[in-house]
This record gives C-alpha cells, structure tokens and sequence, in this order.
C-alpha cells in the first residue's frame, strides 16, 4: 500500500480509530493491533514477501535472545544473524547484479540462465539494517533483548517506516512498543502537519519534477546542454523532495499513534561541506553506517592512510546499498573521495548547529554545486549515460527548455517548485519561528491542501527509495 | 486537555469543511466547461445517421489542414487530436453502434500509435474524460474513476480557463468552427520544430512495451469493424522529409513490423503506408507532420482508390 493511494486514505482513518478506541486498554493488544495493521499494509504490494520479513525478524529476534543466553558465543551468534540477513539481501537485490557483471566483465557469453527470476521485496534494504541493528546493540550491550515476539515484530515492520525509514535503531523505538501510549492532541496535530507537507512535496514537487526528470534521462543521448542541466537540477529537487517527503508522512503517521521516529533530513542543500552534508541527508542511514560499519572499521582513531580507507569503503559499501547498479558504486565512491579530499585539504567541517555567516557562501555554492554532479551520476541509467551526461553537460549550444512536451509554461512552474522547496528550507534554517502562530499555519494548511488539489499528481507513483 | 481536544475536533473539522468547500467551489466553477472529448461525442450523438464514412483518428486525421468536427451529410470525422488505438477504439465502437449506414471507416494510425498511450504519457485527464460517455477507461483504479466524476479534473485542472471565462475571451481548442488548424507549438523555426515533433512523437512518448497491448486492441478493432459489414480502410498519414531525418529509426521500424504484423493478419482491410510516400513534399504541410489542404487532397485521391 502506497501512502499516496486511494486505499491508504481509506485504512489510515480506521486503524487510527480502532488503535486508539478498542486496543487501547492492553498495551500488549495494542501492539499486536500494530503488527497486524503493518502486514496488511505490506502484504498489500505481494503477501508472499511477508514470509521474508517474518523470517528476517525471527533471526534477529531469536539472535538476539541467545546472545543474552550463551554470552560466550555472543560474536559467533551475532555473526550468524548478520550472514544469513546479508545473505537474504544479497539473493534478492545483488546476486543478479553481480552474475550479470561478471559475465559481462569474463565475456562469458548469455548470462540468462544463471540469473534468478526473483522480485525485489519492497525496502528490504531498510528492513533488514533495521533488524540487524537490534542483535548488533544486544550484543554491544547497548539494549536488553525482548522476550516480547510480537514487540519486536511490530517494531521491525512497523508501517509507517517500514518501507523507505527512517532506519530506526532498537534503542529509539523499540521502548516506546514497551511504553503505554497515551492520546495527545498536540502530537496529532503536529503530525498530522507533517504528513501533509510530506505529501505536499511527494505529489506536488518531487511528481511533478519527475515529468521533465524521465523524459530527459530516459533518452539521455538525445539531450544536451541546458535540458541536462535543469533535469540534473530538477532530480536534485525531487529525489529530496521526495525522499523527505516520505519520511515527513511516516514520522507524522507515527506522531499520531503516539511514537517518535528519528528525523531523517535537515536541509540538506544548506550544507557547507559534505561532511555536513551527509549529516543533513538520510540522516538514519548515514549514522546507521557510521555506527555500524565505518566505527568499528576502526573510525578515525586509527592511521591517516587507514582512516581515508574507512571513510571510502564506508561509502563505497552505503552507495551499493542504494542499488544494484554500478552508478550507485561510483556515487558512493565519489562521495567516499570528495569526504577523503576535504581530510587532506584540512577543509573545516561545520556541526549542523553552527551559525551561518556571509562568508560561507561560496562554500555553499561549491558544495550544492558538488551535490548536483552526484545527483547526476546517481540518476544515470547507467554508467554510459553517466559518462554521455558529464561530457555534455556544460555544452551550452542548445536551447533553454529543449525538452518535447514540456512547454514554456510548465516549464516556469517546474522552476518555481524547486525555488519554493528552497526558499522554505531557507525560512526554517535561518528564521526566527513565527510558523508557529496558529493563524499562519490555518494559512498554511489552507495552501497545502489548494496546492495538492490544484497542482497534485495523483497516478500512485512509487517514492523513489521503495527501489532500495 | 479537554480544551485541546475541543480544538483539536474543531481545527480537523475546519480543514475538512474546507476541502469539501474548494472542491465543491471547483466543481460549480468548471460545471460548464467543455472538454474536447463533449465535443466529439455530441458529434457522434449529433451527427446525421446517413452518415456513410466515418473518420477516425488522431490530429493527423482530425485536422487534415483543418479543425476536427467537420461534418458534411455523409462523411463524419471523429478524430481527436492526442488520440491514442484504446480511446480511438472506444469512439469506433460508439459510431458503429449509431451510424447504421455506415459503409467505410477510416482510420488513421501513425507508426509511433502502437507504441502510445493517453495513460502512460502524462495525458490521463484525456482518459478520465471519456469515462462519462463510454463507461470505461484505460486506468480503472479506484483514484482515476473518482477524479473522472469531477469535472476540475475533467478539464485537466486548468485555471486558465476559469481566468479565460472571467475575461471573457474563448478557448482555443473548443471551438468548432471557422478555425485553421493551430500549429502545436508556435514561434519555432522550422528545423527544430521538426526535431521536436520527431523527438517527442517517437521516443519521448513511443514505448515498446505497449506494442502488444496496442497490437491486441489494434485486432480487436479490426474484429469489431468487419462484424458490422463496414469497410475498414487503415491509413498511415505522411510526415515531411525533416520529421523521418530526426524520427528514432529504430522505434519506427518496431512499431511499423508491429502495425504491419496486424493489419496484414486481416484479409477485409485496405491498407494504405503514405509515411514516407515520395508524392509528398513540403508544401503539403502545415508543420512536420500535419497536412495543409493541399496535402489533404493528396490523402484523399489516396483513399478514394479504396472505395467503390
């Protein structure tokens, strides 16, 4: 089930009311009610590929018990569970990919009948780095394991995160299954907000951008110049638009069942290097990794030449995780060198607390103009496109718009879309908080829901990260 | 927290008071907006029932140098431009079912249409407007069906045309008489109008994984026609020189093995290929595929060879 379908807008209103009006009175119920409602909506798509979450689940959950019980054994467990959820993940998203590789690279000839015709379960990347943080912070002693199967199930598939994040650790969420939820208006207000902005940006921006986006880098080759650009631009725009918009609509789901999820995103593009950047952006994955994978690599507390090493194979291993696709490796290692590059260069790396200043802005530009290279290679089809995409880019021979079907008029709309994201983004990092009177957000309300209705794209478009 | 509460109903019941009232506000606004496909239905529904041949098409057919509609006592075209083989299908099976006398059929079909589709490029608002007359659509999910009952997404949303009705001027493309044929996009030069026509027409909006739907509903239509003893004639309208220079070259051939695969299986249908007929040339067009009057006489001496 999509957050943007008809049949989404039917179930959330019922679930709601029975989760707050009839499971209310046993915590234990209610959780149950939870992990009923979260499989009925991912058995939605295909109720096949609930076995797998099951399974997933089960091997943490049960990992995670008896890594408390044989605490001797404790790495040897823990090490297990890690395999067969990596090896699961690897069958379903990589194992393809990689015969078909080396079958290309080998010229083994017609690859066809080593490939696997298996589909790829919806955010079975999310679920399963979730899962696998559980028996990871058991065994770091960082949680207590549950005896609780149905907690820990509703925690693993819990819906409104369950498909694209945010990534949440067991050390966040897993408590709050533990904990009576109790009804609160101002949370449900909150949240209901959010998920509407999410939901603006989703059918509104990211939707609408994503027009211009496909025709453009679906037959890059007959592209050059400025329509490259401005599909570049415009899948900057909408890869954040979105992917945050997701992450708004799960995190005000979850405010309004009374759970508080990470947040995922903070203004990314107002990054002033890319260790900042990649503090902005999918923040739950990119502490995900850094926890789980670049610290005990070893971190930065190691040799310089093995620090860079970490770094690159940190994001080497996080651009392979967005995809199978060799354009996702290169991003990731382009990303892994740039953050290699600023530790030679010494260049300062800002806290997403620090203040801004006049100064900055040209470390500003230099990085959304970073940013927009890596947007490019990431949407590239492949990498082929990505080399027709960098060699063509600055060729600025060809007309403004140039692209078929896309008029003057839509086209202006397109760019005021993406200034909008932007300019609301500059608001919320460097005003003061007057959005928080109550006659403008009735105002905002109001705009959010005339915009959707004028301007929204309502076909159930996938949001870009279900892919991952 | 009883007060938060009381607000919290109020505010929720504001916000849903105020949807209900801008899409109810939408709906009186656009209550009397004519879409295309009214147009092309009241033609059929208007139409004489003598009609003895009947048009059906896209731009290529429905403009022939000059707006859709035109009606004489015998000969109605009911082509609309943008069309694609399931709509057209379904104004084929509305025209047989009135037009009792009907002895020929034209249909006109563009290689690129067995790669095409309203629903796939974008243009769903077109699908959703011939709900109201045929029942059916292309995307009959839940969402589509109720966004094909409101007449705001009918009309596309588009709020030119509620600013067009307060200023009182007309909107182009319902017209129905006295009008020349609107080039698609005005203030190009030649070439690159050319380039974009061929672009789009053939790659942007071509996808080859819709050839054996279109091939399917292609043969249907075939099936339907001869069942009611009607004489099908197939035509595929010409292009100018520049329109096959930037034309993707291998979508055409797929699609045109696709057209011919069909039209071929059938034994009742007159074919006729003027894609890259060598008697065109540019004069005989209006922009890079669509014939001027000239050009249309050219396409009629053509079908006319085909008719008793």
């Amino acid at each position: 089930m999509q957050f943007n379908s008809i049949e989404f807008f039917i179930f959330l209103p019922i679930v709601f009311l029975l989760y707050w009006f009839v499971f209310n009175r046993n915590l234990k119920l209610q959780n149950l009610f939870v992990l009923i409602i979260s499989y009925i909506f991912y058995g939605w798509w295909n109720w096949k590929l609930l076995f797998l979450i099951a399974f997933t689940s089960f091997c943490s959950w049960y990992s995670g018990l008896l890594i408390e019980k044989f605490r001797d054994k404790a790495k040897l467990i823990n090490g297990l569970n890690i395999s067969v959820n990596l090896i699961i993940l690897a069958i379903f998203k990589y194992y393809n990919f990689f015969v078909q590789s080396f079958a290309d690279i080998f010229r083994y000839g017609n690859s066809d009948g080593l490939l696997l015709n298996v589909m790829l379960p919806v955010g079975i990347s999310f679920y399963t780095f979730q899962a696998l943080s559980y028996s990871i912070d058991v065994y770091r002693n960082n949680i207590q394991p549950t005896k609780d199967i149905v907690q820990f199930f509703a925690f693993v598939s819990f819906f409104p995160q369950l498909v694209a994040g945010p990534i949440e650790r067991a050390t966040n969420l897993l408590p709050q299954f533990q904990k009576t939820r109790n009804l609160n208006y101002e949370q449900l207000t909150g949240g209901l907000r959010q998920a509407l902005w999410g939901f603006f940006k989703k059918v509104v921006i990211a939707d609408n951008l994503a027009v211009y986006v496909n025709i453009v880098f679906n037959d890059i080759h007959t592209y050059s110049g400025f329509p490259l650009m401005w599909a570049t631009l415009f899948f900057m725009f909408q890869i954040y638009a979105d992917f945050s918009g997701y992450s708004d609509i799960a995190i005000g789901i979850a405010r309004i069942f009374g759970f508080k999820l990470m947040e995922n995103f903070r203004r990314p593009y107002l990054s002033r290097s890319i260790k900042e950047f990649w503090n902005r952006w999918h923040i739950s994955l990119s502490s995900w990794f850094r926890d789980y994978v670049y610290i005990p690599l070893g971190g930065n507390r190691v040799s310089m030449s093995r620090h860079f090493y970490n770094l690159f194979i940190t994001f080497l291993i996080s651009g392979l995780w967005h995809g199978a696709n060799w354009t996702f490796v290169l991003w990731g290692s382009y990303y892994g060198g740039l953050l290699v590059l600023e530790r030679i260069l010494h260049i300062k790396s800002y806290r997403i607390t620090d203040k801004y200043s006049i100064c900055q802005v040209p470390r500003l530009i230099i990085v959304f103009f970073l940013v927009f290279l890596g947007w490019g290679l990431f949407r590239s089809n492949s990498i082929t496109d990505a080399y027709y995409l960098f060699t063509h880019l600055f060729d600025i021979n060809s007309g403004i718009i140039g692209v078929p079907i896309i008029s003057t008029k839509t086209f202006i709309t397109l760019l005021i879309l993406v200034v909008f994201v932007f300019i609301v983004d500059c608001i919320k990092e460097f005003t003061v908080k007057c959005y928080h009177k109550k006659i403008l957000i009735y105002v905002w309300v109001a705009f959010l829901i005339a915009s959707i209705y004028i301007l929204g794209k309502f076909e159930e478009q996938s949001f870009i990260y279900f892919q991952f | 927290m009883k007060t938060r509460k009381v607000l919290f109903l109020l505010e929720f019941l504001a916000t849903i008071v105020f949807l209900f009232l801008f899409v109810f506000g939408m709906e009186y606004l656009y209550k009397n907006e004519i879409t295309r496909i009214d147009l092309l239905y009241s033609s059929i529904y208007n139409s004489d029932n003598n009609i003895e041949l009947a048009i059906v098409g896209n731009s290529h057919a429905g403009a022939m140098g000059c707006t859709p509609f035109v009606q004489t006592d015998k000969i109605g075209n009911y082509s609309v431009g943008g069309q694609d083989l399931f709509h057209a299908s379904l104004v084929i099976s509305e025209v047989l079912a009135r037009k009792k006398k009907l002895k020929y059929l034209v249909l006109f079909v563009d290689y690129d249409l067995m790669g095409y589709s309203l629903v796939t490029t974008n243009q769903r608002y077109t699908d959703r407007e011939y709900y109201k007359y045929s029942d059916t659509m292309q995307d009959m999910s839940l969402g589509n069906r109720i966004m094909a009952q409101l007449n705001f997404f009918r009309n596309n949303r588009d709020l030119s045309r509620l600013k067009n009705r307060f200023t009182n001027s007309e909107i182009p493309s319902v017209k129905t008489e006295n009008l020349n044929f609107i080039p698609i996009v005005e203030g190009r030069d030649d070439n690159s109008l050319c380039e974009m026509r061929a672009k789009e027409m053939t790659s942007v909006k071509f996808n080859k994984k819709l050839l054996p739907e279109n091939e399917k509903i292609l043969s249907e239509i075939l099936e339907k026609v001869a069942k009611n003893n009607v004489k099908l004639i197939v035509v595929v309208p010409p292009k100018r020189e520049c329109f096959y220079r930037y034309a993707n070259k291998l979508n055409t051939q797929i699609a045109k093995k696709s057209l011919y695969k069909v039209v071929y299986s059938c034994e009742n249908v007159s074919f006729i290929d003027l894609y890259e007929d060598m008697s065109f040339a540019d004069d005989d067009f209006i922009d890079p595929d669509h014939a001027n009057s000239k050009g249309v006489d050219k396409i009629v001496i053509n079908i006319s060879k085909y008719m008793q």
